[in-house]
C-alpha cells in the first residue's frame, strides 16, 4: 500500500441532481460522504445508475454539485476562480471510459497529448515536442506515433494516448471512470498494469470507478460500494472481501463468476430478485430494501446511518445499528 | 453417440475497401446433446462470426462462407438456401443475441414478436399461441405475464430485455440454443439471475447449449466443454476441468494469469504483451505467434497441428511437438513438463 | 500443415517478430476522415454526375459568353424572337438579344447569388447555432425561441417584403435570401454543438481547463464540420430557386441585367409562340439545382460519420 495518512481529497455530503422535465428529479448522488488519501487507490463499485460515474464528473467539476462539498487539497472545488481553478485543471485530471469517444478524431495523437502543455503554456517548440514523445514512451507507445489519428490504433493503444494526456500536466489525483471497461480481457491487464506502476513512479493517487468487482479489488487499496446513488459499505479490499457487511455487497461479491470451475460449482449463490429500482423514485429508507433478503420493518421507515462499525470499515444498514435486532 | 452440431474447418471471410478480412480461418468443434459448450474469445477471435454462420446470420455480401461444413444432427447445413435456414431458425437452433437494446423491435409490443416466432413455426390459433407466450414470458421469469404480454421494449429494463430475447429463442421449442454473449451487457448481479436461468431451462428442456463470452469466470460458472478461439482458429479445446486446470496453450495460460481473482491476492497480474490479430494479413503460422513468449521459428511459418491430449482435450501448439524444448511453468494451474 | 521436413533448428526461439506497437505494415492504405470520405464520395455515381454537372455549368457561364460574338444586353429588333439555329443556339427573345449568351450570362449571376447567400447563411447560421448550442441552458432557450418564431414567418413574404425595400442587385438579394433562409443551418449547427459537447474528448478537454475559443476552434466546429459542408451544399440550390422565383415576380434582379429567373419572367409571356425562350433557361436552371442536389447527397453519404468505422 502506498497510502498514506493524509487526506487530499474530502467529500462531505455531496448530493448532485438532475432535474428532467416538470418534477422529476434524479437523485444521482444523494448525500455521498468519503474521504481520498494521498497515495491511495480507492475504488468505487456499483452497477449501472447506481452514481458513480456522476460522483466522478462532480469531483472534478465537470458537473456542478447540487449542495454538499468537495475539497481538494483544502480548497473546496466549486467554489474556484480564475488561476486557481486553472491549478486545479492540473493538479486533477480523468481518464475516460470509450476509448473511442474520448480521443478527438481530427487532432493527431501528439496534439491529443500536448493539449493540456498548449492550455497551460508548459512547454512550446522542441520542449513541447520532447515532452510528448517522453509521455508516448512512459505509456509504452512510441515515438512514430506522434503524427498519427486516433482512429489508426486499438483501444487498448487508445487508452494509453488517454492516459499520457492526463499525465502530461502532472496531476497529484487521477479519476477513472471505468478505464478498461470497453477493452478486450488481455488488454486489460495490461493497462491496469501501466497505471499500477505510473503510479508507483509518479506518487499517484486514484480514484478508481468500475463495475468489475474482481479487477477493483485487484488495484485498490480500500473500496466503496454504492447502491442508487448512495454508499452503503465502504472498507480496505480484502476486508470488504472477507467480512462484507451490507447485504447487497454480499450479493454482488457472490455473483462475481470466479474462474475456477471447482470453486464455481460449490457457491452458494445469493441471486436477488427483481430490478434496480428506477431513481426518480427511490424506495424509502433504505434504498436496498426492495431486493434485500434481510429487509425489516424500520428499513422501510428509516435511512440508515453511515457507521464505522469495524475498525476503518463503514456500513449504511439497520443490522449493524446500535440496538439493531439480531437477524 | 453422433454429435447433435458438427463444424468442420469452417472458413469465413468479410470483403472491406481495404481488403479482405479472413474472421474464421478453419474451425472445427462438436456438440454434443445435452451439454453446455463455451467458446471463449477477444475481439478478432472470430467467435460471433463462427456462430451466426451456423444460422446463415452473416449478411452476405459482405460476408462469405468460403468453405467447411456443418452437419445439424446429421444433415449439412451449410449451403441452405434462406427458406431451408429460416425453418431451422428458432424451430431447431435458436439465438440470442448480445444487445437486448438493440434486437428488440421498439414499435411491436413484445408479445407480438415473440407470438410472431411461435407462430411461425408451429401451427395453432391465435388463442393458443397467445397462452403459450404467457407461459413462456412466465418460464423466464417474468412476473405479471398476462399484463406484460401487451407491453413495448422500453417498458423493460434491460435484464428484463435479456429474458424476453430468451424467450423468444425459446419459443418454437429448439434442441440447441446458442446465446452470444448474453450477460455482457448486464449488470453482474443481473448476469447472475440470467445464467441461473438459462441453466435451468437447459435442463428442463434438455436442450444443448452453445454460450459465447469472453468471461472465464462466466465459462467456470456454466459450461460442461469449453473451446478457445484466437485469430479465426480453435487453438484449444477441452472440459472445463482441462481448460483451467490442465491447460497447455500458452494463450489459454496467458488468459487465465490476466485475469484478477475476486478470491486471491495478487501481487501483479501477469499480461499478455501486444494486441489482438489483424484480420487482413493474418501471419501464415499460428495466429498467436506475435504475443507468445515462447514462440518459435516453426510457429511464424507453420500453423501447428492439432495434438491429441484426451479424447476431448485437444490444442493447437508446436510446443507440444516432441522436437519442442521443454518450457519450465510457473503459472499455478499450468502445465510442468 | 507441416513443413516438408521437421528440422531441429525450427524449433530455436523466433527473435522478436513483434511488430511496433501500433498497426501493422499490412495496413498499407493510410485513411483519414477526409480520406475514407473522398474514397465514399467517389464511388457514389449520383454525387459524381452532379459535381462533373456542376463543372460543366460553371464553366460554360465564364466560357460561352467570352466566346460569343453576341453581348448579352445587345438588341436588334431585327433578329427579334428567332428559333434555334446555326447562328443563335437558344434562338433570340424578343428584343433580339442572343438567348445562348444571355441564358449562361445569366446562370453566371444566378450562381454568383445563390454561394453569397449561401455564405452569408454560413455565417449567421454557425453563429447563431452555435452560440446557442454551445452554451446551452438560459441562452439556448431564448435564441431557440427567436429561431422558433422566424421559422414559423413564411420566408418568402418576408422576401418579398425586403425586396420591395431594398434595391435588387446581386448583394442585395443574397442578403434578403441568407436573411430568410439561415434558420435550418442554424439548427443542424445547434443540433451537432449538443451532440459534440457531451462527447467524451469534449468533457477531456474541459477537465483539461480549455476555454471556449479553443473548445470551438479545435474540437467542435471540425468535428460539425461534415454536417456543415453538406448543409451548405443543400442551402446553395434552395437560394437559386428562390432568386428565380422572385425574380420570375419582378421582385428580383432588374432588366436588362439577366438571371435565370428574369430570363423565365422575360419569356413567360411569350410562351404560346416561342417556348424555346423559356425552355433553355428553365433547362439550365433545373440542371443547375440538380448538380447541386446530387453533390450535396453525395457529400451526406460521405460524411455522414455513422459509416464511419
Amino acid at each position: 500500500m502506498t497510502a498514506t495518512a493524509e487526506k487530499i481529497l474530502e467529500v462531505k455530503n455531496l448530493k448532485k441532481y438532475f432535474y428532467a422535465g416538470r418534477n422529476q428529479v434524479i437523485k444521482a448522488v444523494d448525500d455521498v460522504t468519503f474521504d481520498v488519501y494521498k497515495g491511495e487507490t480507492l475504488g468505487l463499485v456499483g452497477e449501472s445508475g447506481c452514481g458513480k460515474s456522476t460522483i466522478g464528473r462532480t469531483l472534478i467539476r465537470l458537473y456542478e454539485a447540487t449542495s454538499g462539498s468537495v475539497i481538494f487539497k483544502n480548497k473546496n472545488v466549486h467554489q474556484l476562480k480564475g488561476q486557481e481553478l486553472k491549478k486545479f485543471n492540473r493538479e486533477m485530471q480523468m481518464i475516460f471510459q470509450d476509448p473511442y469517444a474520448s480521443l478527438n478524431p481530427r487532432m493527431t495523437v501528439g496534439d491529443i497529448i500536448a493539449e493540456g502543455l498548449d492550455i497551460h503554456g508548459l512547454a512550446t517548440g522542441k520542449a513541447r515536442r520532447e515532452r510528448v514523445v517522453e509521455l508516448l514512451k512512459t505509456v509504452g507507445l512510441g515515438e512514430e506515433h506522434i503524427d498519427r489519428f486516433p482512429h489508426e490504433f486499438s483501444g487498448g493503444q487508445r487508452q494509453r494516448i488517454g492516459i499520457a494526456r492526463a499525465l502530461a500536466v502532472e496531476p497529484d489525483f487521477i479519476i477513472a471512470d471505468e478505464p478498461i471497461s470497453a477493452l478486450d480481457v488481455s488488454i486489460q491487464a495490461q493497462v491496469v498494469n501501466l497505471m499500477k506502476r505510473l503510479q508507483r513512479e509518479k506518487g499517484l493517487t486514484y480514484l478508481f470507478i468500475a463495475h468489475d468487482l474482481s479487477m477493483v479489488k485487484y488495484i485498490s487499496d480500500r473500496v466503496g460500494v454504492m447502491y442508487l446513488g448512495q454508499l452503503v459499505e465502504l472498507a480496505d479490499s480484502e476486508e470488504l472481501y472477507e467480512h462484507s457487511l451490507h447485504p447487497y455487497t454480499e450479493a454482488l461479491l457472490s455473483a462475481v463468476p470466479i474462474p475456477d470451475p471447482d470453486k464455481e460449482k460449490r457457491r452458494e449463490r445469493i441471486i436477488l430478485k427483481g430490478d434496480v429500482p428506477s431513481p426518480l423514485n427511490p424506495p424509502s429508507g433504505c434504498r436496498f430494501r426492495t431486493r434485500c433478503p434481510k429487509a425489516m420493518d424500520i428499513c422501510a421507515k428509516v435511512v440508515p446511518t453511515w457507521q464505522e462499525v469495524r475498525p476503518q470499515h463503514w456500513v449504511a444498514c439497520h443490522l449493524y445499528e446500535e440496538g439493531a435486532k439480531a437477524e | 453417440m453422433k454429435p447433435i452440431l458438427e463444424v468442420r474447418d469452417l472458413r469465413v471471410s468479410f470483403d472491406t475497401h481495404e481488403g479482405e478480412i479472413q474472421a474464421v480461418r478453419g474451425v472445427s468443434f462438436d456438440l454434443h446433446e445435452g451439454e453446455t459448450l463455451a467458446i471463449v474469445g477477444e475481439s478478432g477471435s472470430g467467435k460471433t462470426v463462427t456462430v451466426q454462420s451456423l444460422l446463415g446470420l452473416i449478411p452476405r455480401p459482405p460476408g462469405r462462407i468460403q468453405g467447411g461444413s456443418i452437419r445439424y444432427r446429421g444433415r449439412e447445413i451449410a449451403g441452405l438456401s434462406e427458406r431451408e435456414l429460416d425453418q431451422i431458425r428458432g424451430a431447431e437452433i435458436g439465438y440470442v443475441f448480445q444487445d437486448p437494446m438493440t434486437s428488440l423491435n421498439p414499435t411491436m409490443t413484445i408479445g407480438r414478436q415473440i407470438g410472431e416466432v411461435l407462430l411461425k413455426h408451429r401451427k395453432m390459433s391465435r388463442e393458443r399461441a397467445f397462452r403459450q407466450v404467457i407461459h413462456l414470458l412466465r418460464s423466464v421469469g417474468i412476473s405479471n405475464p398476462a399484463q406484460r404480454i401487451r407491453q413495448y421494449p422500453h417498458q423493460f429494463s434491460g435484464g428484463m430485455r435479456q429474458r424476453v430475447m430468451i424467450a423468444m429463442a425459446l419459443a418454437a421449442s429448439p434442441r440447441v440454443l446458442i446465446a452470444d454473449e448474453p450477460t455482457t451487457a448486464l449488470d453482474v448481479t443481473i448476469q447472475a439471475q440470467i445464467l441461473d436461468l438459462l441453466k435451468s431451462l437447459k435442463e428442463q428442456r434438455g436442450m444443448s447449449m452453445i454460450l459465447i463470452t469472453h468471461d472465464l469466470g462466466v465459462v467456470a460458472e456454466v459450461a460442461d466443454r469449453v473451446i478457445v478461439m484466437y485469430g479465426g482458429k480453435v487453438v484449444e479445446s477441452g472440459d472445463v476441468e482441462d481448460v483451467f486446470k490442465r491447460c497447455r496453450h500458452p494463450y489459454t495460460r496467458g488468459l487465465l494469469s490476466s485475469i484478477p481473482r475476486m478470491d486471491r491476492m495478487e501481487e501483479e497480474l501477469e499480461t499478455i504483451p501486444g494486441n489482438p490479430p489483424d484480420l487482413l494479413a493474418p501471419p501464415k503460422g499460428c495466429p498467436f505467434v506475435e504475443r507468445c513468449p515462447y514462440a518459435m521459428k516453426i510457429c511464424n511459418e507453420w500453423m501447428p497441428d492439432v495434438t491429441v491430449r484426451s479424447e476431448i482435450h485437444q490444442l493447437s501448439c508446436w510446443l507440444e511437438h516432441p522436437m519442442a524444448p521443454p518450457v519450465k511453468e510457473a503459472v499455478g494451474g499450468g502445465i510442468s513438463r | 500443415m507441416k513443413p516438408a521436413k521437421v528440422t531441429s533448428d525450427l524449433f530455436e526461439p523466433l527473435t522478436p517478430v513483434r511488430t511496433a506497437p501500433g498497426r501493422s505494415a499490412a495496413r498499407r492504405r493510410r485513411s483519414g476522415f477526409w480520406r475514407d470520405a473522398s474514397r465514399r464520395f467517389v464511388k457514389n455515381r449520383g454525387a459524381l454526375i452532379g459535381f462533373i454537372l456542376l463543372l460543366v455549368i460553371a464553366a460554360m457561364t465564364f466560357v460561352a459568353p467570352a466566346l460569343s460574338p453576341y453581348d448579352p444586353y445587345e438588341q436588334k429588333l431585327e433578329e427579334q424572337n428567332r428559333p434555334p439555329d446555326g447562328a443563335h443556339f437558344f434562338g433570340t427573345d424578343q428584343f433580339g438579344r442572343d438567348l445562348w449568351t444571355r441564358t449562361w450570362h445569366g446562370a453566371g449571376i444566378s450562381l454568383r447569388i445563390g454561394l453569397l447567400a449561401a455564405l452569408i447563411d454560413l455565417a449567421v447560421g454557425v453563429s447563431f447555432g452555435g452560440i446557442s448550442g454551445y452554451f446551452g441552458g438560459r441562452i439556448d432557450q431564448v435564441m431557440q425561441r427567436i429561431l422558433e418564431v422566424m421559422y414559423s414567418i413564411p420566408s418568402l413574404i418576408v422576401l418579398i417584403l425586403l425586396m420591395m425595400w431594398f434595391e435588387p442587385g446581386i448583394v442585395t438579394i443574397a442578403i434578403a435570401i441568407a436573411l430568410t433562409g439561415w434558420v435550418p443551418m442554424a439548427r443542424v449547427v445547434r443540433g451537432q454543438m449538443l451532440q459534440l459537447k457531451v462527447q467524451e474528448f469534449v468533457l477531456a478537454a474541459r477537465t483539461l481547463g480549455a476555454g471556449h475559443l479553443r473548445m470551438l476552434a479545435k474540437h467542435l466546429l471540425p468535428n460539425a464540420a461534415g454536417a456543415i459542408i453538406v448543409t451548405v451544399t443543400l442551402t446553395i440550390p434552395s437560394a437559386i430557386f428562390l432568386e428565380a422565383v422572385i425574380s420570375f415576380i419582378g421582385l428580383g434582379m432588374a432588366p436588362p441585367e439577366p438571371s435565370l429567373g428574369l430570363l423565365l419572367y422575360d419569356s413567360y409571356q411569350l410562351i404560346r409562340f416561342f417556348p424555346h425562350q423559356i425552355l433553355y433557361p428553365c433547362l439550365v436552371l433545373s440542371l443547375l439545382i440538380l448538380g447541386f442536389n446530387l453533390l450535396g447527397d453525395g457529400l451526406r453519404d460521405a460524411l455522414d460519420p455513422k459509416l464511419r468505422r
